[in-house]
């Protein structure tokens, strides 16, 4: 890999005398973290459980779970994946751990998306449309991998807030799982329903390598088909299966 | 025209936000130009990010870049107000009001951005200081640094901060805005209404107050608002003090012979618990349920399991404290607990007492077949038992996983037991006649003390997949039975004349102390990424002291006379020492990776035996080498898809008493003797079993199928006379082995009724000798079951499981005497609220029906129906009325059939039946509540 030039989370501050640089192509790593804790306890009194199964299964899975993803990108697509699955990951909610072989690719140009998603036993090619979003965008700013960004929020089945964080000095439209949209790249993206954070952590400016995925045993479907699917299989799963809707949407 | 610079943090969208919006109706697409450059150089600012956002709702509605020069191009939907928002690292923000109208192309020209150092210099930066602790946009007063009256509530501390009002309605104000929530240490207590918890919490608990806007529930997690927010105040409790209690006490009565009460309560303090509770009951054996251990007891043994794909599973294994439960009970219990919590620490007390009185009385059949003849075998036995358990726990643990974790455990128990049973039974032939009867009585008085002590050690150390883990547990039991037997055996010919009597009227003083130590070492090491070596090695120690004395009753009067040393009977009075050492390790090495993990390696070891007559001056010692090896395989192709393979090899020794019988005369019927030339065995077992989720298609499959064989298994040989005396050795035996094979398919048939079926059927060789003829026992016995199950949780939830069971056994020496019978059985449970009312009606059904044979000439159906309803009353909800029938149909007995060789029977004993009972429960609390987890 040839490192260009590379900018790393925290300490990193961009020098107001330096040379402006806008970015069109590199590599973003993206910590993905759930508070599962938060997430459990929402799930059990929405549901009417008992907080004793909840302390409980507190004793076995730790209070946050964090994996990280890699996107490559370039002014006309991005490549959205798993770095490396963690098998010492304890994920508290059935169906969260990620899939080594899930990927998502925004092609901006012609506005199409290629999802290749494993959703229990089922997994997933999807070609479809670029999903559309309304965003909603506000005057607070954040620091995210030394960029500054602006925050926007918009809203995923009928009700789940999402707050995204995009910088405009990355000047592609994409994002982290199916969101785009902003003027710049999304930085940060926040699910407070699923306990969620995904923050950049750090951006190289490396080249990338946007291979295309082929279906393989992957029924080739429609994104709405995955939908279909988890309402259909999740019917009675009360919030448990909400939940586990809203995650599959992403 | 008017341009707002935003700031570094705070823009002015807040501002533009608040303005009116128009009705506009357009369609064709407006061109909105410009050209943006640096307000001090003039320098042209290449892409620069220009966006067009609805004024009335913030929502983007386009997106441009500047070009080379500097300008944009962008084209807006609809005519309208907009807001015109021109980016550009290291500047500010450059915002505009835009109204677009229909057909009109907008041409900014020029437009000027600032750099943030320019417009920094500007800002006049203000430094406020105060007595009050800010954090971010906290607010926090420490509560002693505010005086109040001793028996001040919060509402009287609130009133004194800075900022602060409350009315007299106890409506408060902070910072000019109305608090609508008020937490005690980060959670919402009784009620959102501020003014109950300021009047109900006392001031001097108080450690500090917070004031800040609360943003909903997950936004405070990311931190992240989702634009909700409520002006908060959060009460911060002293760590001691947060106190509490709840409890309950139930009174039960069918106003004839059943009756329960219970009366249990939980108080706590900070970390600390304390717990007591108090019951009695005679329809019960089982002082507490699950719910009740964990509330009010030391927890029980509650067990998490997480599967290898993320499904949990949690039980609850209850130990019965006094064994075997038969009869009618009446039983009492009492008991206390103390526990604490440090960060690192924590303590965990038990004293229990419970008291057992039981009638039982059973009746047996059973059939003996031999290789020309039959016998069949009628007794009844009647017993009454009087059993007290003292017991304490003590649980501690200091340390984590990863500086090293320590965990003792020390129980001591002593158990009392007073027991008399009377026995009757004779032996009959194949033609009806009478071989022998039988009748004794037998009393015994038993002292059993126990102390186990149990420590452990567990580290998990920095590098992965390292980790030591040591444990040692010391046994000690000490026993003392004192008893009596009176015996009257009578052994008859053909003709029915008596050809043999004995009889026996003895007292019995028998000693035995045990002990043991136990230890093991296992520690795991990573070879390499996906490698592992575990090694593990156990040693144990353990010396038995057993005597036994015999005395003939010259006395006379039942139950008072003492031993005559005299009088001891040496053929039945022995004093045997079992020495027994273990040594054993192991070595395994394990290879992970995502889709499979596998396992290899094998134990070793020595098993050394010792026995030592005291009696008769003799030392008998043996000693066998073990020899484990085991292999395991787990391959999960896609997710919730599995299989695993199994195998494992173990060496089977002989027990000592399998060598040596201790001689004891308490049933002449039944004699066992010694096999000196008795030899190790072993045993291969293989499985393979797998399983597939589909959760989408609400599917579940899951397999298993399992082969075990035994070479020099050891097994029996029975003698039977013509007395109908039976003799029993352990000998070795050929050819035993078992298979067994289980699936399940479960679907959801509609909307959450879940459906299921299974099949479980084996096949079991055992082979034994009766008077010297080899024996080969074949038993098939095949289950099928159908189960539906619905959980609603609103209304309804219910569960159906029904059973067919087909039983076949055939013993090589009686081809002609095949045994095939069937057993069915269903068990259910309905579960109906009318959560307005507040009733709850509970339905639970139980039957059994045993099919008639030729050995079993009744057709036996047991249908337990037991119907509950509760409802709740008062106001708080705090009392509860009861309604439970118990055996409806009054049909309850317990039948135990048992086929296993050559040997036959059917055992019944009396049980409660029908009853109703009434009960009254009343619930307390403050600051707490039970937990419930229970079905």
């Amino acid at each position: 890999m040839k490192y260009i030039y590379i900018l790393i989370l925290t300490c990193a501050t961009i020098s107001a005398n330096a040379q402006t640089t806008f970015i069109t192509s590199g590599r973003i790593t993206y910590e993905r973290k759930f508070a599962q804790y938060t997430l459990m306890e929402s799930i059990q009194s929405e549901e009417g459980m008992d907080a004793a199964w909840t302390e409980e299964l507190k004793k076995f899975f730790p209070k946050m779970v964090a994996d990280n993803f890699v996107m490559d990108f370039n002014e006309n697509q991005t490549h959205y994946r798993i770095l490396k699955e963690n098998p010492d990951n304890k994920y508290m909610v059935f169906g969260f751990k990620p899939v080594e072989s899930d990927l998502i690719i925004q092609n901006l140009a012609d506005e199409s998306t290629l999802i290749k998603k494993s959703l229990f036993e089922n997994e997933y090619f999807v070609k479809d449309s670029l999903p559309k979003f309304e965003w909603k965008i506000t005057n607070e700013l954040r620091d995210i991998a030394g960029f500054e960004c602006k925050k926007a929020i918009t809203k995923i089945c009928d009700s789940v807030v999402v707050v995204a964080f995009y910088t405009e000095q990355i000047m592609v439209k994409g994002g982290p799982e199916s969101f785009n949209g902003l003027p710049g790249m999304i930085l940060g993206l926040a699910i407070p329903r699923l306990s969620e954070t995904i923050y950049a952590t750090k951006l190289e400016l490396v080249a990338p390598v946007i291979p295309a995925p082929v279906p393989g045993k992957a029924k080739v479907v429609k994104r709405n088909q995955i939908m279909v699917d988890m309402k259909k299989g999740l019917d009675n799963w009360g919030k448990f299966g909400k939940v586990l809707v809203w995650s599959a949407s992403l | 025209m008017r341009i707002i610079y935003s700031s570094l943090r705070k823009g002015c969208l807040v501002l533009v936000g608040g303005f009116l919006t128009m009705g506009a109706i357009a369609q064709s697409p407006i061109t909105i130009k410009g050209q943006v450059s640096d307000s001090v150089e003039k320098k042209q600012l290449q892409h620069a990010s220009i966006q067009i956002i609805s004024a009335k709702d913030s929502i983007l509605m386009g997106a441009a870049r500047a070009d080379k020069e500097g300008r944009f191009n962008l084209t807006a939907k609809s005519a309208g107000k907009y807001i015109l928002m021109i980016s550009y690292p290291q500047y500010a923000d450059l915002v505009d009001r835009i109204d677009l109208t229909q057909g009109q192309d907008l041409n900014l020209n020029n437009l000027y951005l600032n750099t943030k150092t320019h417009l920094l210099k500007e800002v006049i930066v203000k430094n406020t200081v105060s007595a009050i602790r800010i954090k971010g946009d906290t607010t926090e007063f420490k509560a002693d640094s505010f005086r109040v009256s001793p028996n001040a509530d919060v509402a009287e501390l609130l009133k004194k901060m800075p900022g602060i009002q409350v009315n007299s309605k106890g409506e408060i104000t902070a910072q000019g805005e109305k608090v609508n929530k008020v937490l005690v240490d980060g959670e919402e207590f009784f009620s959102d209404d501020p003014a109950v918890v300021t009047k109900n919490i006392r001031a001097d608990i108080v450690d500090k107050i917070q004031v800040f806007d609360k943003k909903s529930d997950q936004a405070s997690f990311t931190g992240i608002d989702d634009g909700q927010k409520t002006k908060t105040i959060n009460v911060q409790l002293k760590e001691d003090k947060k106190n509490g209690y709840f409890g309950k006490a139930e009174v039960g009565s069918d106003f004839k012979q059943y009756g329960n009460g219970k009366l249990m309560a939980n108080a706590f303090k900070g970390k600390k618990k304390m717990a007591a509770y108090f019951t009695q009951d005679n329809t019960k054996f089982d002082a507490l349920n699950w719910d009740e251990t964990r509330n009010y007891s030391d927890g029980g043994n509650t067990n998490m399991e997480i599967g290898d794909d993320g499904g949990v599973s949690m039980y609850f294994s209850g130990e019965s404290d006094f064994g075997d439960n038969i009869g009618l009970p009446q039983q009492q219990s009492a008991g206390l607990v103390f526990g604490n919590k440090w960060t690192k620490s924590s303590t965990n007390n038990t004293a229990q007492y419970q008291s057992l009185i039981a009638n039982a009385l059973g009746n047996n059949y059973s059939k003996t077949i031999l290789p020309d003849s039959s016998f069949t075998n009628n007794t009844t036995t009647s017993q009454q038992s009087d059993k007290k358990k003292y017991k304490i726990n003590s649980i501690n643990e200091w340390g984590t996983d990863s500086t090293g974790l320590f965990k003792l455990t020390v129980k001591a128990a002593n158990v009392l037991k007073n027991g008399a049973t009377n026995y009757a039974g004779s032996t009959f032939g194949e033609t009806g006649h009478v071989i022998n009867t039988s009748s004794r009585i037998s009393s015994l008085k038993e002292d059993d003390k126990t102390l186990t002590t149990n420590l452990s050690y567990r580290l998990k150390f920095a590098k992965k997949g390292r980790t030591i883990s040591l444990l040692t547990d010391m046994n000690l039991n000490d026993k003392a039975q004192d008893g009596m037997l009176i015996a009257d055996n009578q052994y008859y010919n053909y003709a029915g004349q008596i050809i043999k009597k004995d009889s026996a009227d003895q007292l019995k003083i028998n000693k035995q102390t045990t002990s043991a130590i136990n230890s093991n070492v296992v520690y795991t090491e990573p070879l390499g990424k996906k490698t592992f070596l575990i090694l593990k090695y156990a040693f144990n120690i353990g010396k038995n002291d057993a005597e036994r004395n015999s005395y003939d009753n010259t006395s006379g009067p039942l139950f008072s006379s003492l031993p005559v040393l005299e009088n001891k009977i040496d053929s039945l009075s022995n004093h045997f020492i079992f020495n027994t050492i273990n040594n054993a390790g192991s070595i395994n090495y394990r290879f992970v990776d995502k889709k499979v993990n596998w396992v290899v390696g094998s134990g070793f070891g020595t098993a050394s035996y010792q026995l030592v007559d005291l009696a008769r001056n003799s030392t008998r010692s043996i000693a066998f080498n073990n020899f484990i090896p085991s292999f395991s395989l787990n391959y999960n192709p896609k997710q919730q898809r599995r299989f695993r393979i199994d195998y494992s090899g173990k060496t089977i020794n002989p027990t000592l008493l399998q060598i040596q019988p201790i001689i004891d005369n308490s049933d002449p019927l039944n004699v066992n003797i010694g096999n000196a030339n008795l030899q190790q065995g072993f045993t291969n077992s293989i499985s393979i079993n797998g399983s597939e989720n589909k959760v989408l298609k609400s599917k579940y499959m899951f397999f298993d199928i399992n082969y075990s064989n035994t070479d020099n298994a050891i097994s029996n040989s029975t003698t039977v006379d013509a007395l109908g005396r039976r003799i029993n050795q352990y000998i070795n035996v050929k050819g035993n082995y078992s298979y067994r094979a289980y699936v399940y398919y479960g679907m959801d048939i509609y909307k959450g009724l879940q459906f299921g079926l299974n099949m479980n059927g084996g096949f079991n060789r055992f082979v034994n000798k009766v008077n010297g003829v080899r024996n080969v026992n074949d038993n098939t016995n095949i289950n099928y079951g159908v189960n539906f199950s619905y959980w609603g949780d609103k209304w309804l939830n219910f569960y159906l499981n029904l059973n067919a069971n087909d039983n076949r056994t055939l013993s090589s020496i009686r081809p002609g005497g095949a045994t095939n019978y069937w057993t069915y059985q269903i068990n259910g449970n309905t579960q109906i609220k009318f959560k307005k009312i507040k009733t709850f009606i509970d339905f639970n059904i139980e039957a059994n029906m045993y099919q008639k044979s030729s050995v079993f000439p009744d057709q036996r159906n047991v249908i337990i129906l037991s119907p509950t309803i509760r409802k709740v009353i008062g106001k708080t909800d705090s009392w509860e009325v009861k309604m439970y029938v118990f055996d409806m149909l009054n049909q309850n007995t317990n039948i135990q059939r048992n086929i296993s060789s050559n040997f036959i029977s059917e055992t019944n004993n009396n049980g409660i039946r029908r009853y109703t009972m009434f009960s009254l429960v009343y619930n307390f609390s403050k600051n707490g509540k039970p937990s419930n987890m229970g079905f």
